[in-house]
């Protein structure tokens, strides 16, 4: 039988390390994509729901414009607040939390979006930055803000007296 | 070697994707979002934010609030396009010594190229901690017309936020790179961008060159761009809410377009109105308690049609398909000698606008990759590039066409699709179709037909040795398995008495370009009818499996089944076993939910605590085809062998 040449072992050595080394690099790759996905699966699930609660948020928000609107109607105030608790029941049970926030609070961008600017005069000047409104109330899930509370922001400044 | 991420630096909007093994993937922000406001700010509380966080804060701070810095970056200060967007944008803007551009932000002068720094820093850090590594290089996306200057300062840009940028490529050509045009010389390709804030088209053409070892090189070019910096999809919300306030006025007669909550409602209910008539006909928007009167108060009810919106839209549409006309021209070329048409920007997911590009071209447009992030992807595919990921050494193939074997009344059941990646193996368990049934063939198909008929048989074994037992129970692991190279080994076993019978197929994958596509083309064509075959064969099976079940219960019950039930289910039995035999499958279905609910009595009537209550009494059910799959000859040989 004919002795290899040696160049052909080294050559065929080359070719083995490169297979190895592809081999081993594409079951890394498998295993780190596999860890990946199950993250990714995880983050999916988290953000499906979040977009599904989303599509619910505006009729929560028709039933607080409800509420508001129905002051003088003692009656349709009662049956109005009652299905609005079972909304919120339900959105608790599902981990959503209104974020609280009330006149006086300083404007924080982590939870609340400015939708305009309210001048202030010279004795509401400690309104300054701080929420004069709550238009739309926002709401958290425990890993995100699904919505930020739509607010009015106080500013006062020399000229608006 | 740490991953090249592609970045796509937009003037309203940002986004960052990165190569993988499977291929070019997004990544969301820490808010978990998929694009990243292109905004900073300096807050009132001297914090410096950016992104999602500076947008919501901008109202109460528009001195402060950078936005659309990209119109500005690495341009002169005398520059006509910046003298008259500073006219419009609120923050201060001066010249520099060097003649350039400078942007105050609380009390300091930045350069644009600071600014952009900040919002790649938060990409950078966002894919990091999406990565869980360190991101240490990318490729960053510029819209073709930007000049050396403006690519350098994207560039500075990029090295500031600690990015070692590796190159900086267009728009059009990341989009053309995201659907792999750059490879198909001589081609003319029309990037068509229509975004939120701008519509930009350029024409790109794939040339040959000669590369660096004086082979020949495929090289997009831009030959021409051209675009409205001020057309985009917020002038479609603000024709809607304009229809909106007007429709509104006519039906209550009040004017809202002063009430700013209102107005605000009015402005998300129009958005999600224009996404929604992207995929359905007609949407309602309602907004109730929107405002109120002496009456008390008052609600928006109304419906809008996919129809109204392209009528309110239209003369935009022209327009972008002027200057796209304009483009071309100017590029050297008619609108016949363009192959392959891009669309990119969130607008163009616009039933419209994509009827318009086909009218217009008479082609069909690329639309598989979302339009948003189809120019991050592209970045992402030239990252990959530079980091070898998509030329890698390992090539493998996949499979062309499904593979499977025939089941149960003719149905081809597949056990490993079509675009597998090889090598790949797959391992179902099935069963017998009749009582006593000693033996099953394996009849080993490829194709798309939901028919075992209609495919192609590639072999036939038997399986025999299967030790008599009532239909379902014995269990043969059939495992199909294909090597790189293509060949199929696919094995048979019972796994009571362990015998087993396997059988080697060549050439699984040897059919030819033609040939598989003429299979494909086939599939489609009869999809339609192969469903109808299929789902007729499975109501079938599942009624005889009824019956089977139905007829065992009865016999299990034996004297314990009062008499008016057994006659009750025995009178159902026959009206579903004359229905099979017929063809319609409405009956076949009504009849098996009859003796399936009159099986169920069957369980009831048995008291509590029965020491033998009837085998099977309630049915289950139908078992998947994949485990009680057998073919009719498998049942026919199964008849023949028990005689």
């Amino acid at each position: 039988m004919e002795e290899p040449q040696k160049d052909s072992i080294q050559e065929l050595q080359e070719k083995c390390d490169q297979y190895l080394a592809g081999w081993q690099r594409a079951k890394a790759d498998l295993i780190n994509f596999q860890k990946e996905e199950e993250r990714r699966f995880e983050t999916t699930i988290l953000y499906s729901s979040s977009q599904i609660i989303k599509e619910f948020l505006p009729t929560l928000d028709s039933l607080g414009f409800a509420l508001e609107s129905t002051k003088e109607n003692e009656a349709a105030q009662k049956g109005i607040a009652t299905i609005k608790s079972q909304f919120v029941d339900a959105l608790t049970k599902m981990g959503v939390k209104e974020i609280p926030v009330k006149k006086g609070d300083e404007f924080d961008p982590t939870k609340h979006e400015a939708m305009m600017q309210v001048p202030l005069s010279e004795e509401e000047k400690d309104l300054d930055n701080k929420v004069v409104e709550v238009l739309v109330p926002g709401y958290t899930t425990a890993s995100q803000v699904l919505r930020a509370t739509k607010v009015k922001v106080g500013m006062f400044t020399e000229n608006n007296n | 070697m740490s991953k090249i991420i592609g970045i796509d630096l937009g003037t309203t909007n940002s986004a960052i994707a990165v190569m993988e093994t499977a291929g070019p993937r997004i990544l969301e922000n820490s808010e978990g979002n998929r694009t990243t406001p292109s905004m900073v700010a300096l807050s009132k509380g001297g914090e410096k934010v950016v992104g999602l966080l500076a947008k919501r804060q901008a109202v109460t701070n528009p001195k402060n609030t950078i936005f659309s810095v990209k119109r500005l970056i690495g341009r002169k200060f005398s520059d006509a396009t910046v003298q008259s967007d500073i006219k419009w944008l609120p923050f201060d803007v001066r010249e520099a010594s060097n003649g350039g551009v400078e942007i105050k932000m609380g009390e300091e002068w930045l350069k644009s190229e600071q600014i952009s720094a900040m919002i790649l820093t938060k990409l950078k850090a966002d894919a990091e901690a999406k990565l869980g590594e360190k991101v240490e290089e990318a490729v960053i996306i510029v819209p073709a017309y930007f000049d050396d200057s403006q690519r350098q300062a994207t560039k500075n840009a990029g090295e500031i936020a600690g990015l070692k940028v590796r190159r900086i490529i267009n728009e059009p050509t990341a989009a053309a790179l995201a659907y792999g045009l750059n490879k198909n010389k001589d081609e003319q390709i029309v990037v068509y961008d229509f975004g939120g804030g701008t519509f930009d088209v350029s024409v790109l053409e794939v040339a040959g060159v000669e590369g660096e070892e004086g082979n020949i090189e495929s090289q997009v070019l831009v030959k021409a761009t051209g675009g409205d910096t001020h057309l985009g999809g917020d002038d479609f919300d603000k024709a809607i809410i304009e229809y909106l306030v007007a429709e509104y006025k006519k039906q209550d007669g009040i004017d809202i377009s002063s009430d700013d909550l209102a107005l605000q409602r009015l402005k998300e209910a129009a958005e999600r109105a224009k996404h929604e008539l992207s995929t359905s006909l007609e949407t309602e928007i309602n907004l109730p308690y929107i405002t109120s009167d002496a009456s008390g108060p008052r609600h928006f009810l109304i419906k809008m049609t996919r129809a109204k919106l392209e009528e309110l839209v239209r003369e935009k549409i022209d327009h972008s398909l002027e200057i796209t006309n304009q483009v071309i021209k100017d590029a050297g070329f008619t609108v016949s000698d363009i192959d392959e048409i891009i669309l990119v920007g969130g607008q163009t997911r616009m039933p419209a606008i994509q009827e318009a590009i086909k009218k217009h071209f008479g082609k069909e447009p690329h639309l598989g990759i979302n339009p948003d992030e189809v120019v991050a992807t592209g970045a992402a595919v030239q990252g990959g590039i530079f980091q070898g990921d998509v030329k890698d050494v390992l090539l493998l193939d996949v499979t062309p066409l499904s593979v499977g074997i025939e089941t149960l009344g003719g149905v081809f059941t597949r056990l490993i699709e079509k675009n597998t990646t090889i090598p790949a193996s797959k391992t179902e368990t099935f069963s017998t179709a009749a009582d006593n049934q000693t033996s099953v063939e394996i009849h080993v198909l490829q194709g798309e037909r939901e028919m075992a008929s209609d495919n192609k048989t590639l072999a036939k074994f038997i399986l025999d040795g299967i030790p008599p037992a009532p239909r379902n129970v014995p269990k043969v692991e059939v495992t199909f398995d294909i090597d790189a190279n293509g060949i199929l080994n696919v094995s048979a076993k019972d796994q009571t008495s362990g015998k087993t019978q396997s059988v080697r197929i060549e050439a699984s994958t040897s059919l030819s370009k033609e040939e598989i596509e003429k299979l494909k083309q086939d599939a489609a064509a009869n999809r339609e009818e192969d469903k109808k075959k299929k789902e007729a064969v499975e109501v079938k099976n599942a009624a005889e499996n009824l019956i089977y079940v139905s007829k065992k219960a009865l016999a299990d019950g034996g004297e314990k089944v009062p008499e008016e039930i057994k006659s009750a289910v025995t009178e159902k039995i026959s009206s579903l076993e004359s229905a099979k035999n017929g063809s319609d499958l409405e009956a076949i279905k009504k009849a098996s939910e009859e003796l399936s609910k009159e099986i169920q009595k069957i369980g009831e009537s048995m008291k509590p605590g029965d020491a033998n209550p009837p085998e099977g009494g309630a049915p289950k059910e139908t078992p998947a085809q994949s485990t009680d799959a057998t073919s009719e000859s498998e049942e026919k040989k199964s008849d023949s062998g028990s005689e």
